[in-house]
């Protein structure tokens, strides 16, 4: 079910009136219920990959409670790995087996070898590479006694599955989540309006922004050959709009539904295209899984409390991990590797930690260092998007060799009356994060003392927006990994 | 939770009910469900479900050109019968006709299929779609089901206004005022639709060879099936007429004569043996209300001598 869809607009309001008013009195309904809803909404897309969830719950479910009751190291170091092998078990299998194959293939036939193989028709789950992960992360904390393993059943199913974040996240910690399901939620009208307000604005940005400019980048990138320089540069700005607008409305989405439910995700995206430097941009983009990352891979590595070689083999490692967890493709990998160049030197000249403060904090505009700072950072990232959307390594090298060879012929392919609004609704964009840029989200009016009819009138015109000038309904970018 | 439910309720309100007012003003020009990007096959899709005419004996399928040019009402005086349902669309190339041929022609089971062509049906093709979504609808017959399974709130609201126009008038191309067998004449004497349009020629160089082999797709499938096929080649304004047309069409219709020969259907009915006056146009190759009489009188006597001729 798309969040952006008729099924998700009938199915919240139902969900929502039975969890309040008819499951409220008890936690062990909420939960079930919450499971139920959870099971219908994946199940709404294909019914039989339910199972796949089911399985890997209950695997973590079980090597949780084993772990507790395990003292010898050995035999919880065993339980960990059966967790490991199931949950990445499933994911190489149904994510990365072709490419695994095809890589293999390649590789022979380079050097001059055959090699029969047989490819597999596999119909890559939605949301494994999420749901896995969370689950992976239980059993990680568990194993490390940072957490206490669960008995409650429906509980743990209900975090492993919970609708608004199952299919493209934010990864949710068990630590943070699980403990939500503890406790009976009570309605919170502030975190509810909220909620909706979070919802409304990624709706913009996913409807607005992403479906608009996805036009334009599936134009861009499909004819490159037939584009001017600047339209492929535009075609790559677009393109980090599309995926900002994609992932993070996305992610507004389920933060702002898992409100109604009375539950706090964590956040996802901070504004990441005000960023003063890469390392910055990473704090600020898709932090679920740039922290995941860090916790359960970068600092069991050694971090960066280690020799400089060493450092420079984790932040490789952790960056390649991080564009391969995105799709089996080489694209992935490099834009991975991409990132990893651009972030050593800030970690190697201890320049990492250096803009943790909100840019231009306590004034209207940046001064032009931060300008120049923010332009370089996007400039760096619209670069590595090239390569994250090109559909090979050599589609991605060929846009980059026509944006050098057609540099200066006028824009072709470009129909301006139809980017002009793309580019009002990106500017209104910019502006309206760039004003609440220390708020949690754009339409974070908490405090704010706006009178109704303002508020209101800001809503409706969003609403308008959404409905007139929406793009073509498409898929969430993130559903595909 | 009251006062959340009640400003919710009071906030959606304000949008859904002067929304619902609009809807239940034009409930008869709810538009069809978004099952292809064309809204003018979209509505005839609709036409077809809502008209459910059991085994039609006739049915035309094709471009704008049958949809425009073939007059209803001199197709029953001449075939002396009631029972006849005109399938084509704005758009439609040869390779649609072939789609919606095979799909729903098992269902309608019709005894004779009329075609008038013209070389623009053999472009490339623009419109996005799933055959197999067109015959379970048509199959279907649930409109509600698939609007709620194609639903496009942006797509529904536009098109509800537009339909407004476009199902009362009869002086545009959006025209969609069709008659009671799914026909639309485009009214008017003298009637220049777009001046661009009126000058156009026919491009020869955007015809898709593959066209070809879905005409002969049709024709194969039709014979199989023990139906008749009439194809009737429309004409172009008179004033258009110059020797290029003249030489690129011949080629064109021979090619298309001999997919009718090999597959044993009729020879194509020629419209273009005579001259047509500008007068009878809406652009190059769309005739008004007037122009669809006459040639539909023309190509259906022709066909009757021919087939008295056989006799």
């Amino acid at each position: 079910m798309l969040f952006n869809s008729l099924d998700f607009a009938i199915f919240l309001p139902i969900v929502f009136l039975i969890y309040w008013f008819v499951v409220n009195k008890n936690l062990r309904y909420q939960n079930f219920f919450i499971l139920f809803a959870s099971y219908v909404f994946y199940g709404w897309w294909d019914w039989r990959f339910l199972s796949l969830i089911i399985f890997s719950s209950f695997v973590d479910y079980t090597i949780g409670i084993q772990l507790s009751k395990r003292e010898k190291p050995n035999i919880r170091k065993l339980l960990l790995l059966a967790s490991i092998f199931v949950n990445i078990g499933f994911l190489g299998f149904f994510k990365y087996y072709n490419f695994f194959l095809e890589s293999f293939t390649d590789a022979f036939s380079f050097f001059g070898q055959s090699f029969e193989s047989n490819r597999l028709n596999i119909i890559l789950p939605v949301g494994i590479s999420f749901y896995t992960f969370q689950t992976l992360s239980y059993s990680i904390d568990v194993y490390k006694r940072k957490l206490k393993p669960t008995r409650n059943f429906v509980a743990f199913f209900a975090f492993v599955s919970f609708f608004p974040q199952l299919v493209a996240g934010p990864i949710e910690r068990a630590v943070n989540l699980l403990p939500q399901f503890y406790i009976k939620r009570k309605f919170e009208y502030s975190r509810a309006i909220d909620g909706m307000r979070q919802i409304l604005w990624g709706l913009f940005k996913k409807v607005v922004i992403a479906d608009n400019c996805a036009y334009f980048v599936n134009d861009i990138f499909n004819h490159h050959t037939h584009c001017s320089g600047l339209a492929l540069i535009l075609g790559a700005v677009l393109f980090a709009f599309q995926i900002y607008g994609d992932f993070s409305g996305y992610s507004d989405i389920a933060i702002g539904t898992a409100r109604l439910f009375g539950f706090n995700l964590m956040r996802n995206f901070a504004f990441p295209y005000f960023s003063r430097d890469i390392a910055e941009f990473w704090r600020r983009w898709h932090i679920s899984l740039s922290t995941w990352f860090r916790d359960y891979v970068y600092i069991p590595l050694g971090g960066s409390k280690v020799g400089k070689f060493k450092i420079v083999r984790n932040i490789f490692i952790i960056f390649v991990v991080s564009g391969f967890w995105h799709g089996a493709n080489w694209t992935f990998i490099a834009w991975g590797a991409l990132n990893a160049i651009y972030f050593l030197p800030l970690l190697l000249l201890k320049q990492n930690r250096r803009n943790l403060n909100i840019v231009a904090e306590s004034k209207t505009l940046p001064n032009l260092r931060e300008l120049l700072q923010i332009g370089l950072t996007f400039t760096l990232t619209v670069f590595a998007w090239i390569f994250f959307r090109a559909d090979s390594l050599p589609h991605a090298f060929s846009y980059l060799n026509f944006i050098a060879l057609n540099l200066l012929e006028p824009p072709a392919r470009i129909e301006l009356m139809k980017l002009l609004p793309v580019i009002l609704w990106i500017v209104l964009l910019i502006i309206t994060e760039w004003i609440q840029r220390d708020k949690q989200h754009a339409l974070q009016l908490n405090g704010m003392n706006i009178p109704r009819v303002v508020r209101w009138g800001i809503y409706y015109s969003i609403i308008f927006i959404l409905f007139y000038f929406g793009g073509s309904q498409q898929e969430f970018i993130y559903f595909q990994f | 939770m009251k006062k959340f439910l009640k400003n919710n309720l009071f906030f959606f309100g304000l949008i859904f009910v002067p929304i619902s007012f609009i809807i239940l003003a034009l409930s008869s020009y709810i538009p069809g469900p978004k099952i292809t990007n064309s809204y003018s096959y979209n509505e005839k899709m609709k036409f077809i479900v809502e008209r459910n005419i059991q085994e039609p004996q006739l049915i035309a399928v094709g471009s704008s050109i049958t949809f425009n040019n073939l007059n209803s009402n001199v197709v029953l005086e001449e075939f002396k019968t009631n029972s006849y349902l005109n399938l084509s669309s704005w758009g439609l190339r040869m390779n649609d006709s072939y789609l919606l041929t095979t799909q729903l022609l098992p269902t309608l089971k019709p005894n004779t299929v009329i075609m008038m062509s013209s070389p623009v049906d053999f472009y490339g093709s623009t419109i996005k779609y799933n055959s197999k979504n067109i015959k379970d609808f048509v199959d279907d017959k649930n409109l509600l089901k698939y609007h709620y399974k194609f639903f496009d709130s942006k797509y529904f609201m536009k098109r509800l206004v537009t339909n407004y126009i476009n199902f009362n008038t009869n002086d545009i191309y959006k025209s969609l005022n069709y008659d009671r067998f799914g026909g639309v004449m485009l009214n008017g004497q003298n009637l220049v639709i777009n001046e661009l349009r009126w000058n156009q020629q026919v491009g020869f160089e955007y015809i898709w060879p593959a066209q070809y082999y879905y005409l002969d797709s049709i024709t194969s499938f039709l014979s199989e099936n023990g139906i008749e096929l009439i194809f009737i080649q429309s004409p172009i304004r008179a004033g258009l007429v110059n020797d290029f047309f003249i030489q690129n069409i011949k080629k064109h219709k021979h090619k298309v004569d001999s997919i009718l020969f090999k597959n044993s259907q009729n020879s194509m009915i020629d419209c273009i043996d005579t001259i047509w006056s500008d007068n009878l146009f809406v652009d190059f190759q769309h005739l008004n209300e007037t122009g669809a009489k006459e040639i539909t009188k023309y190509w259906t006597r022709k066909y009757f001598k021919d087939k008295m001729h056989l006799q």
